[in-house]
Formats: C-alpha cells, sequence, structure tokens
C-alpha cells in the first residue's frame, strides 16, 4: 500500500464520521420583557450587572465572570493574577466580595461623560477604595476617605465630605462632560467637583497607582452606568428603585 | 359506509389503535386529554427512546423506552426524573406510537376556560442516517409569562437522549460532542461591534447548563456551564456542552440542556432557535 493509498483511505474514513453528524435540534425559545431600574429608559446605558440574579455570575468557584444585563457586551471577567471576588449573600443581601483583585471590562466606558450608581459596602472609611480605573495608567474614580476622588493620569481632584459607605450604600456619580461632576450617597447632598479627562476605564475595582496596582477592599453588589446625563427625575427613580430592592433608606 | 369499512378493515390490517391519555406522565410533549394513535405492535428492532404503548397489568401505559435487557424493557415517562419501578416484557407491546392529536387543549379549555399553561408541548425525534440518534424529549419552563415566553431569570430544561454507534456497520469516532452549532449560532449574533436587534441580543444572553447520564440510570455528571455571551466561534470548547467516549455514547445518554434567560433590556420581543449538534468530535 503507498502513501497515497493511506491517505486517500483515510480521507474516506474522515468523510464518513463528518457524514455522521444529526440533524439540527431545534429548540424554539423567546424573550419576556425587562424591567429597568426605577423604570427609566434603558437608552444609554452601558453598563448593569447585579449580584441578586446569581444566574448572571459565574463561578469556578470564585466570580470568573459577571454577565452585563446592559445588552452592550461590557462583560467583566476575573484578572488572571491575585484571588479572584467571591459572591456571597450577608443577611440575605447578595454581594461580591473584592479583596486584592479587580474585574476587567469586556469593554472600556469613557469618564468624561456618564451617571454612574453603586451598591456597594466598604470595609472601612478611611480605606481607597477604587470603582472604576485603569490598570496601565492612574486615571479613574476612587472613593478615598468619604469622599470621591477622581484621577487623571496621576493628577486627581477631591468632592467634598459625600458620607460614610461602611453600611450598604448607593453612591450616585455625575461626571459632566461639560460642567460640573456631583457624588452622592444614598440620595443626599450632592458635593460638587470638576474633573477632565477625555480617557475610558477598562477595568472595575482596580487602578494603577504608583507603579502597583490598587484593588478594592469591599462589597459590590449593583452596578448601573449610562453614558448620559439621566434627569433629576430619572436619578431620584433608580436611586428609589435601588433603596428599595437592596433595604436602604433613600429620600 | 365504505370508507368506514375500509378505514376500519385497514386499523384491523395494521393494528392502529386510537386511544385517549390519562394522566401526565409524558407531559409536556403528551397531555392529558390528547388522542393518540400507534401501530404495531412492531416486528423490527424496538429503539430505545422510542415512544411506546404496553400492558403494565389491568393498564395500559404510553412510555418512553429507556432500556432493554434481554426481553425485558424499562420505560419511562418524560415527566419524571426516574424510570418506571418495574420493567414489562416485550411480549406486552402493543404498539408504537404514530401521531398525538392535540385534543388536550380542547379538554382543558372546556375545563379550565381561563386558564393558562406555560408550558409549550414539544417533542421533536431527529435521526441522522449515519448511526447518530439525537432525540428531544420532554421540555418544561419556569418562569415563564402567559405566552409561554422566558422572563429574564426564567429557564428552559429540555431533555435529550443521544446516543451513536448503535447501528452495526456504522463506523465509530473516538469521541462524540453536544455542541452549539458554530455555523447556525454565528448566524444568530449580530456583526462585530454593533449590538443587533431583539433576537441577536437574546442570542448573547443565555447560560447553559449541561448535564448527562446513562441511559440505565446512574450519577448525573455536570458536564458544561456556558454563557453564550463568552461564545466565539473560534474556540471550540466555548460551546462545547459535552463530550463523551464512543463506549458512553453507544451505550445511549440522557442529557438535560437548561437554558437559562439573563435579561437584556434589547432583547425584548426577541425569539431565537439555539442550534445544538451531536456527533463525533
Amino acid at each position: 500500500m503507498t502513501g497515497r493509498h493511506i491517505v486517500l483511505a483515510l480521507l474516506i474514513l474522515m468523510t464518513s464520521v463528518a457524514a455522521q453528524w444529526s440533524a439540527l435540534l431545534s429548540l424554539p425559545m423567546s424573550g419576556g420583557t425587562i424591567p429597568t431600574l426605577g423604570s427609566v429608559s434603558s437608552s444609554g446605558l452601558r453598563l448593569w450587572v447585579d449580584s441578586s440574579e446569581t444566574a448572571t455570575l459565574g463561578l469556578a468557584p470564585r466570580v470568573r465572570f459577571w454577565f452585563d444585563k446592559s445588552g452592550e457586551a461590557r462583560h467583566l471577567t476575573a484578572l488572571t493574577s491575585g484571588v479572584a471576588p467571591y459572591a456571597t449573600a450577608v443577611s440575605g443581601r447578595a454581594q461580591l466580595i473584592f479583596e486584592d483583585n479587580g474585574l476587567a471590562l469586556a469593554q472600556p466606558i469613557p469618564l468624561n461623560s456618564m451617571t454612574a450608581f453603586f451598591v456597594m459596602r466598604g470595609g472601612s472609611d478611611t480605606g481607597y477604595h477604587p470603582l472604576l480605573g485603569k490598570t496601565d495608567r492612574a486615571t479613574g474614580l476612587v472613593v478615598d476617605a468619604k469622599r470621591l476622588r477622581a484621577i487623571n493620569g496621576g493628577g486627581s481632584i477631591l468632592s467634598g465630605i459625600i458620607g460614610s459607605i461602611n453600611t450598604n450604600a448607593i453612591l450616585m456619580i455625575r461626571m459632566n462632560s461639560a460642567g460640573t461632576d456631583y457624588a452622592s450617597i444614598n440620595g443626599g447632598t450632592e458635593y460638587s467637583f470638576s474633573y477632565s479627562s477625555s480617557d475610558s476605564a477598562t477595568h472595575v475595582g482596580v487602578i494603577y497607582s504608583s507603579a502597583a496596582m490598587r484593588y478594592l477592599r469591599a462589597s459590590l453588589s449593583e452596578v448601573a452606568i449610562w453614558d448620559r446625563a439621566l434627569t433629576a427625575t430619572e436619578r431620584t427613580s433608580v436611586i428609589r428603585a435601588l433603596g428599595t430592592k437592596w433595604g436602604i433608606t433613600v429620600p | 359506509m365504505l370508507v368506514a369499512i375500509v378505514i376500519g378493515a385497514a386499523c384491523a390490517l395494521f393494528n392502529v389503535r386510537l386511544s385517549i391519555v390519562d394522566g401526565e406522565s409524558m407531559a409536556p410533549s403528551i397531555r392529558a386529554g390528547d388522542s393518540v394513535v400507534t401501530i404495531g405492535p412492531p416486528t423490527d428492532q424496538l429503539k430505545i427512546g422510542s415512544i411506546l404503548l404496553v400492558r403494565d397489568g389491568e393498564r395500559r401505559l404510553l412510555h418512553r423506552l429507556r432500556a432493554m435487557s434481554g426481553e425485558q424493557l424499562w420505560m419511562q415517562g418524560d415527566a419524571s426524573l426516574s424510570g418506571d419501578s418495574r420493567p414489562v416484557q416485550r411480549s406486552d407491546v402493543l404498539g408504537q406510537l404514530a401521531l398525538v392529536i392535540p385534543t388536550s387543549h380542547l379538554f382543558r379549555a372546556i375545563r379550565t376556560a381561563a386558564s393558562f399553561t406555560a408550558s409549550l408541548p414539544v417533542s421533536v425525534s431527529l435521526k441522522s442516517s449515519g448511526g447518530v440518534v439525537a432525540e428531544q424529549g420532554a421540555r418544561s419552563i419556569s418562569g415563564a409569562d402567559a405566552q409561554g415566553r422566558l422572563l429574564p431569570g426564567g429557564y428552559a430544561l429540555w431533555s435529550i437522549t443521544l446516543s451513536a454507534c448503535g447501528v452495526s456497520g456504522s463506523r465509530c469516532a473516538a469521541t462524540y460532542a453536544l455542541r452549539i452549532d458554530p455555523v447556525g449560532f454565528a448566524a444568530l449574533l449580530p456583526p462585530t461591534g454593533s449590538v443587533g436587534d431583539a433576537s441577536q441580543a437574546l442570542a448573547r444572553a443565555l447560560r447553559i447548563a449541561t448535564r448527562c447520564q446513562g441511559l440505565a440510570g446512574g450519577v448525573w455528571t455536570e458536564t458544561s456551564d456556558r454563557f453564550t455571551a463568552e461564545w466565539s466561534g473560534s474556540d471550540q470548547a466555548s460551546g462545547l456542552l459535552t463530550e463523551q467516549s464512543a463506549a458512553a455514547a453507544r451505550s445511549g445518554l440522557r442529557c438535560e440542556v437548561k437554558v437559562t434567560l439573563l435579561g437584556v433590556p434589547a432583547a425584548t420581543g426577541g425569539s431565537l432557535t439555539l442550534p445544538l449538534l451531536w456527533g463525533p468530535t
């Protein structure tokens, strides 16, 4: 038997096996409606991760993947180094505990124009809590000793004292592309600051700082980010919806 | 009159039997009140996964053939997670299911005109000509609206019977796999960089968990847990639901595929058919 015969025999064998595929199994399904936060329009919604929907969390056993419900496919994945966050519930309240790692966004989020809501709880108010950031440049948003610190290329600016995150809190951040920026906790007083950056965040819970990474040491229950300025009515609707959902007292 | 005589003669000749189903053991594919036509008893080899009308003491059962051991047949209702407690004999087979007439809809409409069910009657048998068999069985839905549409967080669970290498003379591959069909699924996705329409958003918003056991029973093995958001046409592993040896495929498998809708606002009103393939790797 020549080599050509062997090749021909192998080809016949492979063709024969390939022909054994079954016909398609048709599994029909359809999607129902999904209620948005506070019935606020999902137009401009760029990220929405929710730990209360446990099916959106891929665990192995720590968090490997966090599905983005916004429809923009900014799914979060654990970094290969460090200790991945883990999912748990405290007093029935679902949350992801961040210890020594962050999560990478599948697509970056511009920092210069957004309305963001974080349902979080810090281990300590004196800690440094990166929320959104980059891992190759000191740029992002950090809760730092009861203030919001907005950083761009190492230079930073602080808001006024917005309040404690030692208990479960709703942190709202408004970044206006051409105007004053604001931050508040639990729908309370909005404290202004002025920040400008044309950069985008690539990670949640980590920021590059002084030749090293600094990580969030806190829990996140839910994050929702729009790339537009929500109206006052819309912001109140979202905060009330989050307050009701997570048992947080809001105005 | 002549027509009736001809039909009657044909029914007698081919042992055609019309029965009304009483019970939900084959739900949701066959519901109480459905009419079924059986033909038989079959003269050739019985096939695992086929639905048979059998005599079980004083009663008659319409159940799926789960396993055979000599003359003993082990049956199972689609709605049951375990098989019937005792076997029936080959000689107890009265016929094989040929047709389901969904008269249960009328039955239920008369009984409870105002109610609805989230379960949809879907049961399709598919078989290749090359010795690979994939048969879709019972489906159940949890978290659906009145139209049977999945709501975010809801799931649909399909039971699928898989086998291969069962036909004499057919070649067997070393391993077989149940996977998301790469060609069919790629066609459901939006273009790169685009969110797409509702159906395309739906395709990326599913979580598919699969577990399998042998047809004879035994331990369920979790074989995969996939997010279609992570699916990639260039990465075969991202679409693999289960991979089985030729020996396991020859014995036959029962797999449960659980599809959870994770929820995306853009998917509202979308619909799709998830394409799966069972075949050699």
